[in-house]
């Protein structure tokens, strides 16, 4: 399971530091309140206030929803107004475990594996009705653990993960026989899943090329990302149209669409000096990525299959914003790239808007050693 | 703020409010970055300084806000009152942000509302939140209409754009966070955003129309830079390469030429059978035949205006990429500058009506045939693009599903004509977006790759000059280099 390592690595500091106070740091985007008494680009990583240990934090464009042993909460837009922080009782003395929002609502997952739906504009929780063993052959019901562990949620698709491995497009089953799934990760029109066996599964709509199969075709259920044949993956992050991943030897692959240097991979200056994800994008079916390109607008690169980021260390853990990466390293340092415009790479837009290089990260405090880092929308966490 | 001459906040502008320009550049820069915008900003810190460095003599400038004070009433009337509640279409736009935007909208008719002797710090703080938030709304509606297909993108996203762009505009204007040519500079660009994502509101809001909005502007920012001495009077005539284009590959028949053929001529001969025909002698009468000669003309009326530029060989290269900037800013590195780019395609002339009135809808457009199907949703009218570049801009062949009349404004191009027959030999690109985008490269046959081509019939070929235009029936296949820097306007119709 992709949180294992984590989960091991912090479970040892963790129970020393139950008492000492959790902290959270917060930069990006801050236009819907996620954080009150800040103005609305918070490029200095700040301070959040939460009371207990962190279990699940998840940050969307309009909130900002933090899960402890204590208690779930959600600031930002809520109840159709911006600057409001809400206390999520989720009932039966349970706690939230798992939390990941979105623009209208929060898929939160209590600690006895049951899903909820919080919706953010009339501020009304749902107990979501069981729908994970329907489809489960009797054999299969009896053996199979199906409380929810995990859930991810964007715009377009919600997820839900099941302890034995099992994915659900809320409320339907994924069939994907034989395939223990360790994780989900939703983008704004694509969907990553990573198997026990670390390979990487996408599927959803593939315009930008953030389903990493070469190409810029859909696919309507999880295929296999051939590229990535050999490499064991541990770990899945999926940005609006670009989508990041670390294999368990630390290294980092990007792919989809750099339209503000979220691959992490310099472009060309425009100015003809090719490098080599140009060269190799040209592999691919180059004149549909053309095309596409004139469709889309204006900008940006597409690259259609995944490319490894040169880090300055091994990578513990990848996560994406709507149009920017960050990277926690193993020597405990951050690496971001992508979009700035909001600080969600903690410097100012000032200094830069967007950086299609890995840039460090600096937190006020140089002596916090963060162990998690969490990016959603334009903005990015860094907690302990 | 009717005079904002006489607040103290401009009296030493240049120092004071850098830390308020950096806000709008940096919004400026999350959507485009430009140099030409860039420099502009680092010169209206330094307006005086600059001016004398180019050996130009200061002239005076009009007060601060001045044009401003008089553009805000004309832009004024273009926001819809209360449009955010009288627009219902905006019920499916997610609510966070409409809030935001209708928080936005707020500021800015507050701040209109407060007279220029109100707190001044708050006054800008308030401008620079409104500045962001409607930043913040502009940027995540872009993320929606990059969301799935660009023609299946909810009409809403790109009303909210619009609106969003006009109260940018206003945010911008109320501001007073840089010298008033940046201001109007950028309050251009966000109209041109807008013009290019947004689309125009339906009844009753049909007043917001950025067309107006960036016509007022940027006949305003004309006026400010006439008045700053700088680029007026500056004819930059067109030239012709110092090395001129050899033909390679194939060379084709030369095409036939009428001059001023009656329109029934026209329909019998060549409409209705669907011949290729040079037409001299028609658009001698063009104001655009003259004025265009002259870039610097071009530069006064539409330098400021953003728009996409096609970078690389041609568009079915894989080199290919579009870029948006500003026509100054093209002028002066593809034009002028020699770098390819070309300004294609683009329907330029309702983007900038002062350059509509240059041209004249040939009479010929007038003729219709029903017998073409168009896949395209059917429109009315003609569909007029410009065509804007440097020597050495290619189209490669395609065809078009409609008639087409190309007008060469300024210098010249050859094109090689093959029938719609000559399809299987030219070896269309099997993907559906580039099957009208023949394979095979007239001016670089590769007969090994396709054979085919070897024993085709000899093309029609034309170069066109200025006064010249050139009738390409629908389906008819067409291959385009311009041979100097060029101009041209086609018509499209049915």
């Amino acid at each position: 399971m992709i949180e294992k390592s984590h989960f091991q690595k912090i479970s040892r500091p963790l129970t020393a530091c139950t008492a000492l106070k959790m902290t959270l740091y917060y930069c990006g985007w801050n236009g819907c309140g996620q954080v009150k008494g800040h103005p609305i680009v918070i490029s200095t990583p700040t301070v959040v206030a939460v009371d207990g240990s962190i279990e699940s934090v998840s940050c969307s464009w309009s909130v900002l929803s933090v899960a402890t042993r204590k208690s779930l909460s959600m600031t930002g837009f809520v109840g159709n107004q911006h600057g409001v922080s809400k206390q999520i009782t989720l009932g039966d003395g349970s706690n939230a475990v798992h939390v990941s929002s979105c623009l209208n609502h929060s898929l939160i997952v209590n600690d006895k594996g049951k899903c909820f739906d919080y919706n953010l504009e009339t501020d009304t929780l749902r107990p979501l009705p069981k729908f994970t063993s329907a489809e489960y052959t009797d054999e299969e019901a009896d053996t199979l653990d199906d409380t929810i562990v995990r859930v991810s949620c964007s715009d377009y698709s919600n997820l839900a993960l099941t302890k034995s491995g099992k994915v659900f497009t809320i409320p339907s089953p994924i069939s994907l026989p034989k395939l223990v799934v360790t994780n989900v990760s939703c983008g704004n029109e694509h969907c990553l899943l990573v198997t026990q066996c670390g390979s990487v599964f996408t599927w959803g709509n593939g315009s930008r090329g953030q389903l990493g199969h070469g190409d810029l075709e859909p696919e309507e259920s999880p295929r296999i990302v051939d590229a990535l044949a050999g490499v064991a993956v541990s770990q899945i992050s999926a940005g609006a149209w670009h989508s990041a991943v670390v294999t368990s030897s630390g290294d980092l692959y990007t792919w989809g669409w750099g339209s503000d240097g979220q691959l992490g991979i310099k472009e060309e200056d425009g100015e003809g000096n090719e490098h080599p994800a140009k060269r190799r994008k040209q592999k691919i079916d180059s004149q549909l990525l053309v095309v596409e390109e004139r469709e889309e607008k204006f900008r940006g690169t597409v690259q259609a299959f995944p490319l490894p980021v040169e880090t300055p260390a091994d990578v513990e853990q990848v996560s994406c914003g709507s149009r920017h990466t960050l990277v926690l390293l193993v020597d405990g340092t951050i690496f971001g790239c992508g979009w700035n415009a909001y600080g969600q790479l903690a410097c100012s837009p000032d200094v830069c808007t967007r950086s299609p290089e890995l840039r460090k990260i600096l937190l006020p405090d140089s002596n916090t050693r963060i162990s998690r880092i969490q990016c959603g929308g334009w903005s990015s966490c860094f907690f302990l | 703020m009717a005079d904002s001459a006489s607040s103290p906040i401009m009296k030493n502008d240049t120092k004071s409010n850098s830390d308020h320009e950096n806000v709008v550049e940096k919004l400026e820069a999350s959507v485009l970055e430009s140099p030409k915008c860039k420099r502009d900003f680092q010169s209206s810190l330094s307006d005086s300084d600059s001016v004398c460095a180019e050996g130009e003599t200061v002239s005076k400038k009009a007060s601060y806000g001045d044009r401003i004070s008089k553009v805000l009433p004309k832009l004024w009337k273009l926001l819809p009152p209360n449009v955010c509640n009288t627009f219902p279409q905006l019920d499916s736009v997610p609510k966070p942000i409409l809030k935001l935007m209708k928080d936005a909208e707020d500021i800015v008719l507050n701040l209109n509302s407060v007279t220029s002797n109100g707190d001044e710090r708050k006054l800008r703080n308030d401008a620079e939140r409104a500045l962001t938030s409607i930043q913040g709304v502009l940027d995540h509606t872009w993320e929606q209409l990059n969301t799935g297909h660009w023609r299946d993108v909810p009409l809403v996203h790109r009303h909210v754009f619009s609106i969003a762009s006009l109260v940018k505009i206003l945010s911008l204007l109320q501001s007073q966070a840089g010298g008033e040519e940046t201001l109007l500079r950028l309050a251009l660009k966000a109209a041109d955003m807008g013009l290019l994502l947004g689309a125009p509101l339906p009844p009753p809001n049909e007043c917001l129309d950025l067309t107006v909005a960036a016509s007022v502007l940027s006949t305003s920012l004309a006026q400010v830079i006439d008045q700053s001495g700088s680029e007026s009077d500056s004819i930059i005539p067109v030239e012709k390469p110092a090395v001129p284009f050899i033909p390679t590959g194939l060379v084709g028949s030369q095409i036939q030429e009428l001059f001023c053929p009656s329109i029934e001529k026209f329909r019998v001969d060549h409409f209705n059978p669907k011949v290729p025909v040079k037409i001299k002698g028609c658009m001698l009468h063009w104001p655009a035949f003259k004025k265009w000669c002259d870039i610097g003309y071009l530069q006064r009326v539409a330098g400021a205006r953003t728009v996409p530029i096609e970078l690389g060989s041609h568009y079915a290269h894989t080199d290919y990429s579009q870029k948006l900037m500003t026509i100054a800013d093209f002028i002066e590195q593809h034009v002028v500058g020699g770098k390819l780019g070309y300004l294609a395609q683009h329907q330029l002339f309702e983007q900038v009506p002062e350059l509509r009135a240059d041209i004249c809808e040939p009479e010929y457009c007038c003729l219709s045939d029903d017998s073409i199907q168009i896949d395209e949703p059917a429109s009315d009218g003609t569909d007029i693009n410009a065509w804007f570049g440097p020597a050495g801009t290619v189209s490669p062949l395609h065809h078009d599903p409609k008639h087409n009349l190309l007008a060469q404004v300024v210098g010249s191009k050859r094109i090689l004509l093959f029938p719609p027959e000559a399809s299987a030999a030219l070896y269309p690109h099997s993907d559906r977006l580039l099957s009208n985008t023949a394979r095979i490269d007239p001016e670089k046959p590769d007969y090994e790759q396709f054979p085919l081509f070897k024993n085709i019939a000899p093309p029609v070929e034309c170069n066109l000059e200025a006064g010249e235009m050139l009738y390409i029936p629908p389906r008819y296949w067409h291959h385009v280099r311009s041979l100097s820097t060029s101009f041209s306007v086609s018509f499209w119709w049915k």
